[in-house]
C-alpha cells in the first residue's frame, strides 16, 4: 500500500505479501480426519451437506498428517490417545493449527473431577489456538471457531518477522 | 491451421512454466522448513513404527489380481459391446465377435481352474492343487504334518522349560 493504491483499479489490483499467502492459508484449511467421541458426529454434520464445511475451504479431510493443516480434537482425550494425540501433531507440517473442540478437549469436561482416564484439557498435551465450548458444540458453534481461525491466520506475518502476542506459531 | 496449433503449443508451455514458478517461489520465500525427527518419523495412525515393512506377501494373491483383471476387463468391455450390439444392422457379426472375445477369456477360466488357482486355500503340493475332499478351511492335515512328525527328531531335544519361563497356561 503506497503510492499507487486505488490508481491503477480495477486493472491492476495490489496487495501485500502477508495478505495474499494469509488468504491463501486461511481458504485451504484441511482438517485431519480424526474424532474421539461424540463431538466427532458434530464435526461429521459440520463436513455434510447441511452445515457445509467446504464454504470455508475446509472440507478436505485428510486422512495423513502430512497433509493436514488443522487438527480438530473432537472429543474426550484419555492419556493413552494423548500420546498419539502428540505424535500426530509433531508429524503434521508447519504451518499448522489446533482446534479443541468441546468441553472435553477444552479441559476435561464432564471428567474433569473423578475421570482417572481423561487429560484435563488438550492444551496440556499440544498448543491450541482455538476453544470451542459445548457438550458436544453445536456444528454452528465449530464453524464459528473455524471462523476465529481464520480471523487468527489473516493476522499472521509471513516475510516480516513480527512478533504477535499470544500466537501459537 | 498450424498457427492454432502453435497458440496450444505457447499457453501449455505459459502454462506449465507458471504454475513451476509459482511453487518454486511459494518453496523458496514463504514455506516453513522446520524439520525434526518426529516430524519425519513414519506414520503409522500416530502409534510407534515398529519392525520393517518388507514382508513375505503370498504369490497367490497375484494370481489372483491377475484372474480378477481379467474379468473387470470382460465386464468393462462388454458395456460399449452391448451398446454396439443395439445397432440391428450389426447384430450377426457383432455377436459373433462377442462370442469370440468372451470363448477366449472362458479358455482363460479353464486354465486357472485346472491349474487350481480358482482354490484358494491349496493343500501342500508342488504347485498343483490336492483335493483332499476335506473343507479348505480345514488345517488339521497340515497341523498335522507340521507339529506332530511321524518319526521322532534325533538329536537333543527341546530345552526343559526352567522355573523362570514357564510356559502360560491356558487362559491366564
Amino acid at each position: 500500500m503506497g503510492a499507487l493504491d486505488h490508481k491503477l483499479e480495477p486493472t491492476v489490483l495490489t496487495t501485500t505479501v502477508d495478505r495474499l499467502v494469509n488468504w491463501a492459508r486461511r481458504s485451504s484449511v484441511w482438517p485431519m480426519t480424526f474424532g474421539l467421541a461424540c463431538c466427532a458426529i458434530e464435526m461429521m454434520a459440520v463436513g455434510a451437506a447441511h452445515h457445509d464445511l467446504d464454504r470455508f475451504g475446509s472440507g478436505a479431510f485428510r486422512a495423513t498428517p502430512r497433509q493436514s493443516d488443522l487438527m480438530i480434537v473432537a472429543g474426550t482425550v484419555s492419556f493413552k490417545m494423548a500420546e498419539l494425540i502428540k505424535r500426530l501433531y509433531e508429524q503434521m507440517p508447519d504451518p499448522k493449527y489446533v482446534l479443541a473442540m468441546g468441553a472435553c478437549a477444552t479441559g476435561g469436561g464432564p471428567y474433569y473431577k473423578y475421570g482417572y482416564h481423561v487429560v484435563k484439557g488438550i492444551d496440556r498435551v499440544v498448543p491450541v489456538d482455538v476453544y470451542v465450548g459445548g457438550c458436544p458444540p453445536r456444528p454452528e458453534a465449530l464453524l464459528d471457531g473455524l471462523m476465529a481461525l481464520q480471523a487468527k491466520i489473516d493476522r499472521q506475518h509471513v516475510i516480516t518477522k513480527v512478533p504477535i502476542i499470544g500466537a501459537a506459531t | 491451421m498450424y498457427y492454432d496449433y502453435l497458440n496450444i503449443a505457447c499457453l501449455a508451455v505459459f502454462g506449465v512454466v507458471f504454475v513451476w514458478l509459482n511453487m518454486i517461489a511459494g518453496d523458496l520465500l514463504f514455506r516453513p522448513h522446520r524439520p525434526n525427527d518426529l516430524k519425519l518419523s513414519t506414520y503409522e495412525c500416530g502409534e510407534e513404527a515398529f519392525g520393517s515393512s518388507w514382508i513375505r506377501f503370498d504369490m497367490r494373491f497375484y494370481s489372483v489380481a491377475l484372474i480378477f483383471v481379467v474379468f473387470d476387463l470382460e465386464i468393462a468391455f462388454l458395456f460399449p459391446w452391448a451398446s454396439v450390439y443395439a445397432d440391428p444392422g450389426l447384430q450377426g457379426i457383432v455377436l459373433i465377435e462377442g462370442l469370440v472375445f468372451i470363448g477366449i477369456l472362458f479358455l482363460g477360466l479353464v486354465y486357472v481352474w485346472a491349474k487350481g488357482d480358482l482354490d484358494w486355500i491349496k493343500a501342500f503340493s508342488e504347485g498343483r492343487a490336492i483335493h483332499t475332499g476335506q473343507h479348505p478351511a480345514d488345517f488339521s492335515e497340515r497341523r498335522r504334518a507340521l507339529y506332530e512328525p511321524d518319526e521322532p527328531s534325533v538329536g537333543p531335544g527341546p530345552a526343559e522349560p526352567t522355573d523362570d519361563v514357564k510356559p502360560q497356561e491356558a487362559g491366564t
